[in-house]
């Protein structure tokens, strides 16, 4: 089921309306169960009927289960790395990684669908248990709520098993403004997925063609950047659509799902972009792999001195597991690769500059416009040439660096700073000057006002429905659907 | 909220849509300009309505660009006087509707200038094509006008015909009295103007929103989606439907009928008839097997009425088979209108050029060259 499709809207408004009676006449047990029947519903509409196909996930959620309640009984640090890495070895077998030998696949076809992020929860569920976070457990209705909630089961966002059940215990109640703000943030996601992200793909395909037809650097240039930038900006809409969808959805339900964006493209360095960009990812790789790390390296090596440093190579770490966990072959490798030498290279900037000028004094200059502008289009461009081992192949890098040679690829970073230092800042500018507040009685910008709100849902709607109708078939699938 | 809200929040979604349609209506209108008028229109006694003898007009359609209709001493489209051709150029008439005529194309883009050139490239003298074919005509109206084309002295008699002029092509009555003029056709009053109110013009209105035609335009560019909406139409979509319907058998033999006795007249002057089956843009969709539904043969028509063509001694030319190299057929004509684009029309001209050249009809059998 697309959730850019009239059923997953009837789908949405049947399973707000079943799971807000339930929780109202039955209480949070009979809540649950229908949320479980939704859900299920949901990743059945999949398979076609085909339940085989759900086997292996299935299978690899009981796991989890099964081993999260051996670890109440083994409490030891061992029995947990031999836990996670039991899970993390049958993840990457499901998963066929390319390092796996094509003789231990299964062969028969089956469902994949989410499975990186049902992986994140069930570690999250292991390591949460293990820590005492979840004092009352969690049966088998919960965990399977937890792993298959509809909302967020394809691609996130990414939530914590304790927030979940918080939000489960008390769901928060729908009145006219909640529903306001859930068709608001639907209205926007359909927006950018059904109109804004396939013009923008139709851009970076049309320039894909074209590359043949650049013969000066100027045109290498900007044909590259329109290919890598265009890119980037499509999967932006296209993702952020998807997570402004969900949102919207789990208001309806009663659930605050966590945010995934945060105007990345306003991020003035690498770093601060990750904590705009994918936020419920990168939060959990912080949480779980970064922290660890650090504290793990701090007790080996405990120097002041060496502490920054060893920030920079827990951040490397981080986002090259980052990278590798997009995708199975080797090509993601080095997608993680160029993320955690991007970070890692920025924060040694970051200490280097801080040494140099002293911590105040360069906390100002990283906040003057101008600095803030060149750190944006530095940071667009090392992310959207970056980003070209997250949609091209091995021999589609190859046939692209050939065509645009060293001078190609350098004009295409340039056009791609110069683009994002001028677009993206002087989008950044409007915006504050749209929503700077106008109205002293209430402080609210007039942008903001529930009436002019209304007209860009009900415009957004229009135009997405109608685009939809025109292309007469579903908005481009969600990217992070595959993962 | 407030109480009021429930009220003003709808109205303004609703003067919301308002709005964007008003704004999409004058995109419509800049993006799909309509312009000029067709004035060149006169009344004929045997089919209701002919051209205008040297007139000329300027006309765009949505989807088509600038044209001008120019009409030559007789009201045919083509620069060429209808007298008496001069020593050594050869002359084809060329009969039928709006294909004929070149609707919504440019002159030297339409499939007579276009088969004119080609022909005299091919046979190393002038040829002309006086072009005859009128916008609503159907074979019946054809039919009626071959007395006219006969007179013209041409060395080939080409009809242009398509499925869609024979969905309304006659009447029993109008059949039995073929050989007579239509008596209603040229007595028929103009159609007296509607009472004008409000459901009225709201009606014409949305039947005449240029955003309308701008969606279909892109909608129809989707080939599921048309062969899906056009295989909802019962009668104008049964003749690709197999077996044939009893009402488009009956047409059928009705085309036989008719050009059987085309032909003879042609025979009895010593002209052959040429007959251009044209096909429409469904059949162009429909020429990939993969997205023919069930029971469904763009090409059984084409079959049938090349039958019909050798038994009544008319050279067939079939422009549906010579689609089968290309990619995306359907591409040659407007999406909403069906008429073919100047691209189609090259079509036309290739595959009549071909076969006049091929089946060494009367005087091109002298002609030796290739088609361009």
């Amino acid at each position: 089921m697309s959730i850019t499709s009239l059923q997953f809207l009837y789908f949405v408004l049947a399973s707000v309306l079943l799971v807000r009676l339930a929780g109202r006449f039955g209480g949070m047990q009979v809540r649950g169960w229908v949320m479980l029947g939704c859900n299920l519903f949901f990743a059945a509409s999949f398979v076609n009927g085909a339940w085989l196909l759900l086997l292996p996930m299935a299978g690899f959620a009981l796991m989890g289960l099964a081993v999260t309640h051996w670890l109440k009984r083994n409490t030891t640090p061992r029995a947990f790395g031999l836990a996670v890495l039991l899970v993390l070895a049958v993840f990457v077998w499901l998963k066929k990684y390319s390092f796996v030998p094509e003789a231990l696949w299964i062969q028969h076809p089956y469902l994949v669908l989410g499975l990186s992020y049902i992986l994140f929860r069930v570690l999250q569920v292991m390591i949460d248990t293990r820590e005492g976070h979840l004092t009352d457990g969690i049966g088998l209705r919960d965990y399977g709520n937890y792993l298959t909630s509809y909302p967020t089961f394809m691609s996130g966002p990414i939530q914590r098993v304790q927030d979940w059940q918080d939000q489960q215990r008390e769901p928060l109640p729908l009145g006219w403004a909640m529903l306001g703000e859930a068709v608001e943030r639907m209205a926007l996601g359909l927006f950018k997925v059904a109109v804004l992200a396939p013009i923008v793909l139709g851009w970076h395909k049309g320039a894909l063609k074209g590359l043949d037809d650049a013969t000066t650097l100027t045109a290498l240039g900007s044909t590259g950047a329109l290919i890598a930038g265009g890119y980037a900006v499509y999967l932006y809409l296209n993702f952020s659509g998807y997570t402004d969808i969900v949102v919207g959805v789990g208001r309806l339900l009663g659930l605050t799902l966590p945010e995934n964006f945060n105007r990345p493209f306003a991020a003035g360095s690498f770093l601060d972009f990750w904590a705009r960009w994918h936020m419920s990812l990168s939060d959990w790789l912080k949480t779980y792999v970064y922290n660890p790390v650090v504290v793990a390296l701090m007790r080996r090596y405990p120097s002041r001195a060496l502490e920054p440093y060893i920030g920079v190579l827990a951040f490397f770490v981080t986002f090259f597991l980052i990278g590798l966990w997009h995708g199975q072959t080797m090509v993601f490798a080095l997608y993680g690769f160029l993320l955690g030498l991007g970070v890692s290279v920025n924060k040694l900037y970051q200490i280097a500059m801080a040494k140099r000028l002293g911590r105040k004094p360069y906390n100002e200059l990283a906040r003057r416009p101008g600095y803030q502008a060149w750190g944006r289009g530095l940071t667009f461009a090392w992310f959207s040439l970056s980003l070209v081992c997250f949609w091209a192949g091995w021999d589609q890098i190859v046939g692209l660096c050939s065509r645009l040679g060293v001078l190609g690829v350098a004009a295409t970073a340039v056009v791609l700073m110069a683009f994002a230092s001028t677009v993206f800042t002087a989008w950044e500018l409007l915006r504050q000057g749209l929503l700077r507040p106008v109205r002293a009685k209430d402080g609210q910008p007039w942008l903001r006002h529930r009436y002019a709100r209304t007209v860009w849902v009900t415009a957004m709607v229009a135009i997405a429905v109608t685009s939809l109708a025109l292309t007469s078939g579903p908005a481009p699938d969600i990217v992070y659907k595959n993962f | 909220m407030r109480p009021r809200d429930f009220a003003v929040i709808p109205l303004i979604s609703l003067a919301t849509l308002g709005v964007l349609a008003l704004a999409g209506e004058g995109a419509a209108r800049l993006a799909f300009e309509e312009g000029g008028s067709w004035v060149c229109q006169d009344r004929d006694p045997a089919t209701g309505a002919r051209l205008t003898k040297n007139c000329s007009a300027r006309a765009k359609s949505a989807e088509g660009p600038w044209v001008d209709y120019r009409y030559n001493d007789c009201g045919f489209r083509n620069p060429e006087s209808c007298g008496g051709a001069p020593a050594g150029r050869m002359r084809i008439a060329l009969l039928g509707a709006s294909t004929a005529q070149g609707y919504k194309v440019r002159y030297e883009e339409g499939v007579a200038a276009r088969a004119a050139a080609d022909l005299g490239k091919a046979c190393g003298r002038e040829v002309e094509v006086q072009n005859m074919g009128v916008p609503g005509y159907t074979m019946l109206d054809s039919y009626r006008r071959m007395p006219q084309a006969l007179a013209l002295h041409p060395d080939a008699i080409v009809l242009v015909l398509s499925p869609y002029e024979l969905v309304d092509m006659a009447s029993r009555e109008q059949l039995a009295r073929r050989k007579e003029p239509d008596a209603r056709k040229a007595a028929a009053a103009p159609t007296p103007p509607r009472a004008r109110n409000l459901i009225v013009e709201i009606d014409a209105m949305v039947a005449n929103a240029r955003a309308a035609t701008a969606a279909q335009h892109f909608l129809y560019q989707d080939r599921a989606r048309y062969i899906d909406l056009f295989m909802m139409h019962a009668d104008k979509a049964d003749y690709l439907r197999q077996p044939l319907s009893a009402k488009w058998e009956q047409r059928l033999a009705d085309v036989e009928l008719m050009l059987g006795e085309m032909v003879e007249a042609g025979r009895a002057q010593n002209v052959p008839v040429v007959l251009l089956f044209g096909p429409q843009r469904i059949q162009a969709a429909l020429l990939d097997p993969r997205w023919r539904p069930q029971g469904v043969d763009p090409e059984a028509i084409v079959k049938r009425v090349s039958d019909i063509a050798k038994r009544s001694g008319a050279v067939m030319v079939d422009v549906l088979g010579n689609m089968h190299g290309i990619a995306q057929p359907e591409l040659l004509y407007y999406p909403v209108d069906g008429h073919m684009t100047g691209e189609g029309h090259a079509e036309l001209a290739r595959a009549l050029t071909a076969q006049l050249l091929a089946q060494r009809v009367g005087s091109f059998a002298s002609c030796t060259g290739g088609a361009s």
